[in-house]
C-alpha cells in the first residue's frame, strides 16, 4: 500500500515520531517513575519480606529475585505502551497521521522505541540500585550489557503485545485492564519470583517453557558470569516469534481501524 | 499552484445498518472551492474522511489530484492536508511541538522544520501561547493549531470539516478571514458545513447532503433562486395540530415543512396561485392561524426547505 516509502523513510519517521513521545514523558513525569521508582521500592520489599523465607538470605535471594524484577518491571511499563497507543486513538491525533504521507509503522515503533528507553533506564536503575540489597554481577561487563540487552529485545517485544492491544481495544481503561491482566500468568507462573522445581508438575510444566522464565534465567547465567546456552536460544526464539507476529497485526489493525 | 481536483462517484459506505452514503457524486475543480453542505449526520464527514484514505468505501470511486483513494493511499495523502472535525492536535505536547512534528513528518531537516512552525505560529497568531500544551488551548485556538499543522506542507488539497463548528462569532469571522486569504493561492478546497451562511461566504459551489445523497448543488445562488423568491410561515395555535394543518396544504399542492417546536409551517411559493391555495386550504377545517407571512428566505432557511423536503419524503 505504501509503495511510494523507503525503508529509509520509515525509520526517520519512526525517530520523530519517538521523538514525540519522548517530549511526552516531560509533560507525564509519572511515565518514568513508572520505570525507575516502582521497581527499586518492589525490590526492596520483596526482597526484606520474602528473602529470609524463601533463600535463607536476603543476600541469596537478592541475587535470584533482581533479575525476575528486571523481566517484571518491564511488563509494568509495556503496560504504559499500549495504553498510549489507545489515547492517541481517542484524541484524534492518530487521523492526523494516518492521512499524513508517513509510513504506517511509525506511530507504532516510535511508541515502541520511545518506551525501550524507559526500559533501558528501567534496567540500569535497578541494576545500579540492586547492590545496595546485596545483589552483585559476577558476568562482567561482558554479561551485564549481554542480560540487558536480552531483557530489552524481551521487553519491545512486550511492547509490541501491548500496542497490539491498544490498537484493537477503544476504551482506554479496558486497554489499560487488559494490558495488566495478560502479564499475570506470565508473571508469576515463571522462575522470576521463584524457582520453578518447587512448582507443582502442571505449572511447572508452563513455568519451563514462558518465555519470561527462559528470559530470567538467560538473564541471571550471564549476570552470574555462567550464560546457559539454551535458555538464551529459547528467550530469542520467543521474542523473535512474538516480533513476527505482533508488529504485522497491530500495523494491519492501525491502517485498518476507523 | 495548482493541487489538482476531486472527483467522486456513485459512492457508498454503510456503518453495520446505518447507510451512511447512499451513492454520492461530486466534483469539486482544481482551483475551487466547494462547500459541502448538510445537517448532522448526512455524510459529511464520511466523505471526507473517504477522501483523507481514513476509511474504505464500500462501493463507489474516489480520485483525488488524479489518485484513486482505495488503490494509491499514498499518493493522495501526498497531495491532501486534513482538518477534521475534531481537533487532531497532540494535546500532550506543546503547539509549537506539534508544529514541528508534523514539519519532519513531512521531510523538513530539524533547522527549516523549526522555522517553518514558529513560520506558522506567527502566521496563526500562535506566537504567545506556542510554548504551552496544546492540551490547555482554548477551542478556537485548538482550530488554528489544526489549521496550521494542515498548511505546513503547503498543500495543494485541503478538507476542512465543519471548520467554525463550536467558536463564538468573532472566532468565526477571523477564521473565515484565514480561510480566503490561503484560498487566493490556488488551492483546491474541500468545506462542510452545516450552516448555508458559511457555505455562501467561502464557497463558489455547493452540494447539498442529507442521507447520504446528494440532494441538490449549485451556487449559492442558484440555490436560493431554485427554492423560489417567497417563503410562507404560517403560524398555528397550540391548540391546532400540525400535521392536519400540513395535510391540508399538501392537499393544494404546497410542499410545507413543519417545525414542531415553533408550531410554524414553512413552505416556498413557486406559482403565483401558491399564496391563495394556502389561504383556501387553511381556511377549512378548525385551524387556528396566529401569523401568515411572506418572506424572502434566509439562507439557512433555503437550506432547510432543500434537505427537509427529502427528509419528509422518508417519512412516508
Ligand atoms: N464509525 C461509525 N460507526 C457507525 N456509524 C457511523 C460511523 N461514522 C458515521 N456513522 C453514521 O453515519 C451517518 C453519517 O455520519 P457523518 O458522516 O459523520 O455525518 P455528518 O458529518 O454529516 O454529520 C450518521 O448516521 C452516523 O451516525
Ligand atoms: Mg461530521
Amino acid at each position: 500500500m505504501s509503495q511510494a516509502l523507503t525503508v529509509t523513510d520509515a525509520f526517520r519517521h519512526a525517530s520523530v515520531m519517538t521523538r514525540r513521545n519522548v517530549v511526552q514523558f516531560k509533560s507525564d513525569p509519572g511515565l518514568v517513575l513508572d520505570a525507575t521508582l516502582t521497581p527499586v521500592l518492589i525490590s526492596v520489599i520483596f526482597v526484606s519480606v520474602f528473602g529470609g523465607a524463601i533463600s535463607g538470605g536476603t543476600a541469596d535471594y537478592a541475587q535470584f529475585f533482581v533479575p525476575g524484577i528486571m523481566a517484571i518491571n518491564l511488563m509494568i511499563v509495556s503496560r504504559n505502551t499500549g495504553v498510549g497507543m489507545a489515547v492517541d486513538f481517542n484524541s484524534g491525533v492518530v487521523d492526523r497521521f494516518r492521512s499524513l504521507p508517513v509510513a504506517r509503522s511509525a506511530l507504532l515503533s516510535g511508541r515502541v522505541a520511545a518506551d525501550a528507553l524507559r526500559m533501558l533506564l528501567s534496567l540500569v536503575v535497578i541494576l545500579a540500585c540492586s547492590t545496595l540489597i546485596g545483589f552483585r554481577v559476577h558476568g562482567g561487563l561482558a554479561g551485564a550489557a549481554g542480560a540487558v540487552a536480552l531483557l530489552l529485545a524481551f521487553g519491545v517485544a512486550l511492547s509490541w503485545i501491548a500496542v497490539c492491544i491498544g490498537v484493537s481495544v477503544k476504551s482506554v481503561t479496558t486497554v489499560s485492564t487488559l494490558t495488566s491482566l495478560w502479564v499475570l500468568p506470565f508473571q508469576f507462573g515463571s522462575s522470576a519470583l521463584v524457582p520453578t522445581t518447587g512448582m507443582p508438575a502442571w505449572l511447572r510444566a508452563f513455568a519451563d517453557v514462558n518465555p519470561v522464565t527462559l528470559v530470567v534465567n538467560a538473564s541471571r547465567g550471564l549476570l552470574d558470569g555462567t550464560p546457559g546456552l539454551p535458555s538464551i536460544l529459547g528467550a530469542l526464539a520467543w521474542i523473535a516469534a512474538i516480533l513476527v507476529v505482533f508488529i504485522p497485526v497491530s500495523v494491519m489493525k492501525y491502517s485498518r481501524r476507523s | 499552484m495548482n493541487g489538482g481536483g476531486i472527483r467522486v462517484e456513485a459512492l457508498t459506505k454503510r456503518f453495520g445498518k446505518v447507510h451512511a452514503l447512499r451513492g454520492v457524486d461530486l466534483e469539486v475543480r482544481p482551483g475551487t472551492v466547494l462547500g459541502l453542505l448538510g445537517p448532522n449526520g448526512a455524510g459529511k464527514t464520511t466523505i471526507v474522511r473517504i477522501l483523507s484514505t481514513l476509511e474504505r468505501p464500500d462501493s463507489g470511486s474516489a480520485f483525488v489530484a488524479g489518485h484513486d483513494v482505495v488503490r494509491h493511499p499514498h499518493l493522495v495523502r501526498k497531495a491532501i492536508a486534513v482538518v477534521g472535525q475534531y481537533a487532531t492536535v497532540d494535546e500532550s505536547i506543546s503547539g509549537r511541538e506539534n508544529l514541528y512534528l508534523v514539519a519532519r513528518l513531512l521531510g523538513l531537516r530539524p533547522r527549516q522544520a523549526r522555522a517553518r512552525a514558529d513560520e506558522m505560529l506567527e502566521l496563526f497568531e500562535l506566537g504567545a501561547v506556542g510554548g504551552r500544551s496544546a492540551g490547555g488551548y482554548s477551542g478556537g485556538l485548538r482550530r488554528r493549531l489544526d489549521l496550521a499543522a494542515s498548511l505546513i506542507g503547503r498543500p495543494g488539497i485541503l478538507y476542512l470539516d465543519e471548520p467554525s463548528t463550536g467558536l463564538d462569532p468573532h472566532s468565526r469571522k477571523e477564521l473565515w478571514d484565514l480561510i480566503r486569504g490561503m484560498t487566493h493561492e490556488g488551492m483546491t478546497l474541500l468545506l462542510t458545513t452545516q450552516h448555508m451562511e458559511e457555505a455562501e461566504a467561502l464557497a463558489g459551489d455547493v452540494v447539498v447532503v442529507d442521507g447520504g445523497r446528494v440532494v441538490a448543488a449549485g451556487t449559492p445562488k442558484e440555490l436560493r433562486s431554485r427554492i423560489g423568491g417567497q417563503m410562507l410561515h404560517v403560524r398555528l395555535a397550540a391548540t391546532t395540530d400540525l400535521a392536519a394543518a400540513r395535510a391540508a396544504l399538501r392537499a393544494a399542492d404546497l410542499t410545507p415543512v413543519a417545525d414542531a417546536e415553533e408550531n410554524v409551517l414553512r413552505m416556498t411559493l413557486t406559482r403565483d396561485g401558491d399564496l391563495t391555495a394556502a389561504l383556501k386550504a387553511l381556511a377549512g377545517g378548525d385551524i387556528v392561524v396566529t401569523g401568515f407571512e411572506t418572506r424572502t428566505p434566509s439562507l439557512d432557511e433555503a437550506f432547510l426547505a432543500l434537505t427537509g423536503a427529502h427528509g419528509d419524503e422518508e417519512d412516508l
